[in-house]
């Protein structure tokens, strides 16, 4: 594992190793949206290194390397919230909104974090699989074909759940726009 | 919701979030379609996107964070239980096994005969990853991903579980239904294919994989490139574009009406133990040849060419010697498969015949000559070619190359009778019973085709089913009983025999056509449109079955013929195979009936689309466009199409001089009946020959009315040999052919009365209009005064 840790940083975008990954924090960020949990999204990423250290080797190549990786984020981030579910663990969706815009500006959120919190918790109302479709399609830059694999869903599918979360945000932000400016 | 044009202001509501959730998806169904709106939509909501980037600005992992992610995963220490006492490492060997459980996977359905890794397995089994499964023909396999069943023959597959299960089919023909969605892919040499919530077939060929989307969409990736395959498509290794050859590709194909699974005939009614025997020891050594090269063996002793060339062409791959096959069977196989041009194998032949060179058996210069052999069409020539490069061929094959390129030259089959009778005397003394049936039916059949041996036909081939009752042995006596003009009662009796043990298409195509045959009246006829509709139930997803059920074609309900078309077509999937001459008659016949309302001046022009759009005006469809003008009675179309044609002068000479007398060029109809009457040689086809010769007698009547009576004589006493045999005698063929006959000899009042019978004989005749028409045209020239011309 620390091995892989000492790898060096992402240098072309189908080669991204893990190191980087985890250093840029986007498999964390990615984690922390789909579970809401600090806790979970640490020990979900423990089992993606895991799964990753594990299976690099049978890693054929017939897709980008950040593409496989992130596959098994989604999938560890499925699986954690089917435990979760079945545990009914006091997670973050049980929690107030005034709790959630707490942990999501808690300890690395330093900038524009009001907005921040904002889109979270736009994103937090959305289904998880329309969640992780826009975070990886908008936020991290995977390219539709890329997100349908790491989903396990038709191209047509990522499409229309990026555009119904960004509608969705966007009516968020005129809503609450219109609320200010309300007398 | 209607979103069939871009309209910028739906979009704009919809990116505002002002539409219902209906509304929303009618949108987004168009848009993923429509490039212009995606890149409208893209633009409408580039604001928010920026607002989740910039939300998303990647920070580094707090240190403590990542501080514990790395302590809780430790380099796994390998090889420690080997410095451990031996109980500890029993110990660690049963927790492996017990965490390696995860790693199974659970077979949640099994239907049918299904091994793996050398086990009988059943419902809830575990398998580990990394099986190999061996599902006998219609068995099928249900994981928590898919469900797997073997459509034609045995089917062998790898199952390999990681992130997402891998399936990769080593031989035979599956059908691949997803249960969960993305959650498998399926590996073929070089190519992948994702299912996107479908339902696909699967063959692996060593030249590259072939498949056919029944349902939903596969992503195929391959060598060359990706591409989405939509539903009624196919593809092949190789190409990066969709199979071509199916002129309805590029029209685009209708979907599948009301599709409800899969259904698929299970030819053998139980597991035969020497079958299983050798699926299970083919799961058990999935790289071993042996259990192929007797699966191959076992398949051709039941003359099952299809299942014994993927067999051969799997064994193949694994040993290109097949050291394991003695070069007697390789002969037969390769034989077998290049002789059928039904379930035959070319590729699989080859591959024989590359063996079977390499032992000595075959010299190179034939061994060329058959690779060009192979991709010959014309069936006549093909036979005369093999029997030449092939001079060692024992009798059976020779007698069944000239039966199966017959054609309509007696002299082939009387040949093809001497040869298998010499094949049948020359039969050891331990030929097993099946051995023997095997020649016996296939003399049955070439004795059916010589017209006057068809009570030895009949004879042999009870004797063929004596000895081994085959299903599709027991319906094809029914029939021959019946067209024979045999026991009505006797030929069902057979026939439902075999119908019910092989309730299958080719059961059922018989079952129909004699149905045809003895029908008398409208409720014979609805029961035979219900068998038609049976038959396009029971089989959704089977091309041939389609097809032939609207070839049942009712034109009372020309709806029904439609759907049926339509469903034969979006499932023409997969490479040209024997019935492709199908597809361009089912496309016509369907826009046929579409149009049938129509006036006939409008008919011409739909006929004329249809034909273009329906490829047939392509090189080498000459005359299935002639039939589809002639059949929408578009004569001087018919006779430009027939004169393009490259086909045996026979069908063209005889096609040619009915469309010619249709139209009134009587002396070109009549020098097109003379070249067939010549080429037609001693033992024709009964119905066109007797056909072509009335219509000669009534052309000679305008130009050499004392010529015309003669021949009009001459006919009536001594008919073309068939024309009464049971089977036309059924449908009174002859009552009407002498009907025209007695007319030009000037016997109007017998003619009138012959024509009377005929048509009540046979209410069913699908000519019945026309004959009708003609009827009343006589009965307009005979009233007392008539001027009408004779």
């Amino acid at each position: 594992m620390q091995a892989i840790l000492n790898e060096g940083e992402c240098t072309e975008r189908t080669r991204c190793s893990p190191n980087s990954l985890v250093r840029n924090g986007s498999i964390h960020h990615f984690l922390r949206l789909q579970l809401r949990s600090e806790q979970d999204a640490e020990d979900a990423l423990a089992e993606v290194f895991r799964r990753v250290h594990k299976g690099r080797e049978k890693f054929r190549g017939d897709c980008p390397e950040r593409v496989w990786i992130m596959r098994i984020a989604a999938n560890v981030a499925l699986r954690q919230r089917q435990i979760s579910a079945k545990h009914r663990h006091a997670s973050l969706e049980e929690l107030g909104e005034g709790e959630w815009k707490g942990l999501a500006m808690d300890g690395h959120v330093e900038r524009d974090a009001v907005n921040k919190a904002f889109v979270e918790t736009v994103l937090s109302g959305l289904p998880p699989e329309q969640r992780a479709a826009v975070w990886l399609r908008v936020a991290l830059e995977y390219t539709d074909e890329e997100t349908a694999e790491i989903l396990g869903v038709p191209t047509g599918t990522v499409k229309s759940w990026v555009w119904r979360s960004l509608a969705r945000l966007k009516r968020a932000y005129a809503d609450q726009a219109s609320e200010v400016l309300s007398p | 919701m209607n979103v069939k044009n871009c309209d910028s202001d739906n979009l704009r509501k919809y990116a505002d979030g002002l539409l219902s959730t209906k509304e929303c998806e009618a949108i987004e169904a168009h848009a993923v379609q429509c490039g212009t709106c995606a890149s409208e939509l893209d633009r409408l909501l580039s604001g928010a996107a920026k607002m989740v980037a910039e939300a998303a600005a990647l920070q580094a992992v707090p240190a403590a964070s990542l501080q514990r992610v790395t302590e809780q995963v430790k380099p796994r220490r390998r090889w420690v239980w080997l410095t451990l006492p031996p109980a500890a490492a029993v110990a660690c060997v049963a927790m492996w096994a017990w965490l390696g459980a995860g790693q199974n996977l659970r077979l949640l359905q099994v239907e049918g005969l299904a091994f793996a890794n050398g086990e009988l397995v059943q419902s809830g089994d575990l398998i580990p990853t990394g099986a190999t499964l061996a599902l006998d023909e219609g068995a099928t396999v249900e994981l928590e991903q898919l469900r797997l069943r073997a459509i034609e023959g045995p089917t062998i597959v790898a199952l390999q579980s990681g992130s997402r299960l891998e399936v990769r089919p080593l031989s035979g023909v599956a059908t691949l239904e997803t249960r969960k969605k993305g959650s498998y892919v399926a590996i073929s040499g070089r190519d992948a294919f994702r299912p996107l919530g479908t339902t696909f077939m699967l063959e692996p060929r060593p030249s590259g994989a072939t498949a056919g989307i029944l349902h939903g969409q596969v992503e195929v990736h391959s060598g060359e490139g990706s591409l989405v395959l939509n539903e009624g498509q196919a593809w092949s290794t190789g190409r990066t574009q969709l199979v071509q050859e199916d002129p309805t590709a590029t029209v685009g194909l209708p979907p599948i009406p009301q599709f409800e699974g899969l259904s698929v005939s299970i030819r053998r009614e139980s597991a035969d133990p020497e079958l299983a025997e050798i699926l299970k020891r083919a799961s058990r050594r999935p790289k071993d040849p042996e259990p192929l090269v007797a699966m191959a063996r076992y398949f051709l002793e039941r003359q099952e060419g299809a299942a014994c060339g993927r067999a051969i062409v799997r064994a193949f791959e694994l040993d290109s010697s097949l050291a394991g096959m003695p070069s007697d069977r390789v002969e037969q196989a390769m034989l077998r498969l290049a002789i059928y041009p039904e379930d035959g194998d070319p590729e699989a032949a080859m591959a024989l015949a590359g063996v079977l060179a390499s032992r000595g058996g075959l010299t190179k210069d034939a061994l060329q000559a058959l690779s060009q052999w192979v991709d010959r069409r014309d069936e006549a020539s093909r036979a005369d070619q093999l029997i030449g490069l092939y001079p060692a061929m024992p009798s059976f094959y020779i007698g069944e190359v000239l039966l199966e390129s017959r054609g309509a030259d007696p002299e082939r089959v009387l040949r093809a009778i001497s040869h298998l009778k010499l094949a049948l005397a020359g039969l050891p003394a331990d030929a097993t019973s099946r051995q023997r049936a095997f020649v016996i039916e296939r003399l049955a059949e070439a004795q059916y085709y010589s017209l006057t041996q068809r009570s030895e036909s009949i004879r042999n081939l009870r004797s063929a089913v004596d000895l081994w009752p085959r299903p599709h042995w027991l319906v094809h006596l029914g029939a021959r009983i019946s067209e024979t003009g045999g026991s009505v009662d006797e030929a069902w009796k057979y026939l439902t025999l075999g119908f019910l043990a092989d309730p299958s298409i080719a059961s059922a195509e018989r079952l129909l056509a004699l149905m045809s045959n003895e029908e008398r009246t409208p409720a014979d006829l609805q029961q035979r449109y219900a068998v038609a509709e049976w038959l396009s139930k029971s089989f959704p997803t089977v091309f041939r079955a389609q097809a032939l059920a609207g070839n049942q074609f009712d034109p009372r309900h020309p709806q029904l013929a439609v759907v049926y078309f339509d469903r034969a077509l979006a499932l023409k999937v997969g490479e040209p195979g024997p019935y492709d001459y199908w597809i361009p008659s089912a496309w016509a016949r369907a826009e046929f009936a579409r149009s049938a309302p129509s006036e006939d001046a409008e008919r011409a022009r739909v006929a004329c689309e249809i034909a273009q759009r329906a490829g047939l005006l392509a090189e080498g469809k000459e005359l299935q466009l002639a039939n589809y003008y002639q059949g929408i009675r578009q004569h001087r179309l018919a006779i430009d199409a027939i004169r393009k044609m490259d086909i045996e002068p026979l069908a063209k000479a005889s096609c040619l001089a009915v469309s010619l007398a249709e139209v009134g060029s009587m002396p070109e109809a009549l020098e097109a009946c003379e070249a067939y009457l010549v080429a037609a040689g001693s033992h024709p086809e009964p119905l066109t020959y007797t056909e072509i010769s009335v219509l000669r007698a009534e052309l000679l009547l305008r130009i050499q009315p004392d010529e015309a009576r003669n021949v009009a004589k001459a006919l009536i006493v001594s008919p073309p040999p068939g024309i009464k045999d049971a089977w036309r005698g059924k449908q009174g063929r002859w009552l009407g052919f002498e009907a025209r006959l007695r007319w030009i000899l000037g016997d109007r009042r017998r003619a009138i009365a012959l024509q009377r019978k005929y048509l009540a004989h046979w209410p069913l005749n699908p000519d019945a209009a026309q004959e009708t028409l003609r009827l009343n045209s006589w009965l307009h020239l005979d009233r007392p005064h008539s001027d009408g011309l004779q």
